[in-house]
Formats: structure tokens, C-alpha cells, sequence
């Protein structure tokens, strides 16, 4: 049984805490934690991912239903069997009480008790266990192993780069209860997208009667960045501006994943425009090409006012020529 | 199973790595034996409009070996006919594309 991980804790934030505190909460300390900001990076990124793993759940309307759920269950002592995954509409498969064998991993940057109840796709592969449990469950008959599937959380930073993860598996076989643990590495190529599988060749169920085991695919989902998203190779950034700065113009430092580069804003930049920066995105593939890097403008507005600051909007207002509701 | 378990393990020179090539493509007849089966079955399905290679050099990707595997799965296993397969794959689709739509509004 996996232990159960207090999210709410992890985030800081109370059990009634809304959609926008969560998020708030969030970004605070992701920024905080943020393994290129913090000066002990293998524990920072620990932390990094565990905050991630946090808000993948509670920032979920529906998995945040169904944590709580979990929750009171736990309190009880009678966790929910963790039978209603992802995948499991598919007819058995995905359906983590069909399978033969029970997996486990480690290294993908997700807890146990993530994968057991929150993992998005079916962990048990398609083709996967669904026959051990059919009338041919003894039979001899050469099968070839079902394919399994893991979530592995990749930060923008790795992402970029590309990297070697380590990873442990560990294969509980539900009929003798024999525990196998294999451990190996991955390597996950540079520009690896969001939602991409990464397949394994022969680390899936094993195999019946002498046939080959099925596969491991490893799904990579971006860690959410404090100031990035991805959309494939090109990455987001949201940049709030001054009234001002949207009319006059300016010039503003934006980070990339690269590092920080200035930002000509053109004068009367419009709220939502987006402007792109080519080939500040993440690598594709092989070729050396990257993709772009999408900057949102979004103008804001003062929630409070000195009173110069009022004395100068109120000139504005009297001098100024704009109509907003005028017929173009 | 405890905590522990979300520790990586720690990195050794013996163990084994494993490098998919990422931008790994296949023949009709290497795909169709990796998927354990014969090129006339996977020309049927590329026919069928349930599997397609790469525009271009007409070969397969790792995509499309596990979506030949589930087509074999829900013909062989599932006693599904053509039109179910072609029914089945259309919905599945449908249902992964929302699931990353949620997951990237969620992300903004």
C-alpha cells in the first residue's frame, strides 16, 4: 500500500483553498524550489517535483475530488481499492486489478501512491494483463507479455538538455507474490514533448510460455514551470505590462530557458498580442531546429493610486483625445 | 509499498541504459514482425485508414507500433471487426486529445 501524501501540506494552503490560492501557492513555491534557483539542487529538485506532483492533483477540479475522497477514506482506514485509473474505461486493461503482475516505479519523479491513484494513462499497457485473468489464465499457450505504462516527470531544464534517468522497477507478481526489482536507465532525448512515449523495449510484463515480454512506455509530462509552458517545441511565457509600457513601448528582461534576453515591446501593443521569438523554444529532434518562444502580452492595471499618481491619470483623462466607444 | 520507492535509484556504471532512438522509423515488414505479424495483415490496416506511416518515406514510427499493437489486440483478443477498430481508435483519440487539452488549460 502506498502511503498517502498530504498534498495540501506540500502546497501549504487549507483543504478549502481555491483554484486561484492553489495556483498561487504553487508558483510561490515552485519558484522558490526551482532547482536552478536553489543552492541545493539534488533536494531542491525533490522538492521541485513534489510540488508538482501536488498541483497536478489539487490543481485538478476532478482529481482534487476525488484526493478528498481518498482522503476521508484513508482516515477511516479503508483506502479505495485503486482500481478506477486513467485508462481503465478501455475494458480491463487499463484496469490496475486485471493485470498479472503489479508494478512499481521509481525514479520517475512521481510517489507511488501518485501512480497508483493519479497516473493518467493506463499503467498496464493495452494488450496488456487483462489475459492472465481470462479462462486461459493456465494455459501454456506462447503469449507475449503486455506493454506497461509509467508517467515520468521531465523539467523544462531537462527537457532542453536532454538526460540519462535513472530508473527502478519493481514487478510484484500477484498469483506467486514474487518481487522482482530491475533497475536500469533511460535516456529521454532532447526536446522530449509533453504527452511523448518513450518506449523500452522488453521492460513490460514478462512473457508466457517462452514469449518475449511486453514493453515499457514511459510518457513524459512536463513538470509546470513557474514561468514557462510548452505547446510541442515552442514555449510560453506571459508578460504583464504598464499601461504605459503597452502604449509607449519599452524594453523588458524576460527569461528563457536560455537565460534572460530583452524584449523590445513595439509601441501600441495590444492586450493578448503575442509576439515570437524564433528559436528560443525547445530542440526538435536530431536536426538542431528549435522551436519558438511565444511571449503574451498582457496589460495590466493599478489596483491602488497615490495621489500623484492620480493627479497625472486625471490629466490624462482631461487631455487626452482617445475614445474608446467612438464608432471606427 | 513505501516512500521510498520514489527515490531514483542511485546511477551505476552496470547497469543497463537504455537509448530508444527518438527518431526511430521501421519498414513494413519490421514493424509487422515487431508486432508479431505478417506485412499483408499491417497493409490491411494501412488500407483499412486505421494505421499510417510517415508522409514522405513511407515508414513507421514508435507511435504507430503501439497503435498497430492495440489494433492486433482489439482484432485478436476482443473479437472486434473493422468498423468497431475503426470506431474504437477514433474514440480513444478523441479522448487522449481532451485529456492534454485539460491538462495544458490546467498549465496556464
Amino acid at each position: 500500500m502506498a502511503e498517502f501524501k498530504d498534498y495540501y501540506a506540500i502546497l501549504g494552503v487549507g483543504r478549502e483553498a481555491t483554484a486561484a490560492e492553489i495556483k498561487k501557492a504553487f508558483r510561490k513555491l515552485a519558484r522558490t524550489w526551482h532547482p536552478d534557483v536553489a543552492k541545493d539542487k539534488a533536494g531542491a529538485e525533490a522538492k521541485f517535483k513534489e510540488i508538482n506532483e501536488a498541483q497536478e492533483v489539487l490543481g485538478d477540479p476532478e482529481k482534487r475530488a476525488k484526493y478528498d475522497r481518498l482522503g476521508a477514506d484513508w482516515e477511516h482506514g479503508a483506502p479505495a481499492a485503486p482500481s478506477a485509473r486513467g485508462g481503465g474505461a478501455w475494458g480491463g486493461p487499463g484496469d490496475g486489478q486485471q493485470g498479472a503482475e503489479d508494478f512499481h516505479f521509481g525514479g520517475t519523479g512521481f510517489s507511488d501512491f501518485f501512480e497508483q491513484y493519479f497516473s493518467g494513462g493506463s499503467r498496464y499497457g493495452f494488450p496488456g494483463g487483462a489475459r492472465a485473468a481470462g479462462p486461459e489464465a493456465g494455459s501454456t499457450r506462447p503469449r507475449r507479455g503486455g506493454d506497461v505504462e509509467g508517467d515520468l516527470m521531465v523539467t523544462l531544464e531537462e527537457a532542453m538538455r536532454g538526460m540519462v534517468r535513472p530508473i527502478s522497477m519493481q514487478t510484484v507478481n500477484r498469483q506467486t507474490g514474487k518481487i522482482d526489482r530491475q533497475d536500469f536507465q533511460v535516456r529521454i532525448p532532447p526536446g522530449a514533448t509533453d504527452g511523448r512515449r518513450i518506449r523500452v523495449p522488453g521492460q513490460g510484463e514478462a512473457g508466457q510460455g517462452g514469449a518475449e515480454a511486453g514493453d515499457l512506455y514511459l510518457r513524459v509530462r512536463h513538470a509546470a514551470h513557474p514561468d514557462f509552458t510548452t505547446e510541442g517545441a515552442d514555449l510560453r511565457h506571459d508578460l504583464e505590462l504598464a499601461p504605459w509600457e503597452a502604449v509607449l513601448g519599452a524594453e523588458v528582461v524576460v527569461p528563457t530557458l536560455d537565460g534572460p534576453i530583452k524584449l523590445k515591446i513595439p509601441p501600441f501593443a495590444e492586450n493578448g498580442q503575442v509576439m515570437r521569438v524564433r528559436t528560443r523554444g525547445l530542440p526538435k529532434g536530431k536536426s538542431g531546429e528549435r522551436g519558438d518562444f511565444l511571449v503574451t502580452l498582457l496589460v495590466r492595471l493599478p489596483e491602488a493610486l497615490t495621489e500623484a499618481e492620480r493627479k497625472l491619470w486625471e490629466q490624462l483623462r482631461d487631455a487626452s483625445t482617445f475614445q474608446p466607444r467612438a464608432a471606427k | 509499498m513505501n516512500s521510498r520507492h520514489d527515490l531514483p535509484p542511485a546511477a551505476s556504471s552496470d547497469m543497463p541504459v537504455f537509448e530508444p532512438d527518438p527518431e526511430v522509423a521501421y519498414t513494413i515488414e519490421v514493424i509487422a514482425s515487431l508486432a508479431g505479424l505478417d506485412s499483408v495483415t499491417v497493409l490491411h490496416y494501412q488500407e483499412m485508414g486505421v494505421l499510417s506511416p510517415r508522409a514522405g518515406d513511407a515508414l513507421f514510427d514508435e507511435e504507430a507500433l503501439r497503435r498497430l499493437r492495440r489494433i492486433h489486440h482489439l482484432r485478436a483478443e476482443c473479437g472486434v471487426n473493422d468498423a468497431g477498430i475503426r470506431l474504437i481508435l477514433a474514440l480513444m483519440e478523441e479522448v487522449e486529445m481532451l485529456r492534454e487539452e485539460r491538462r495544458q488549460r490546467r498549465h496556464q
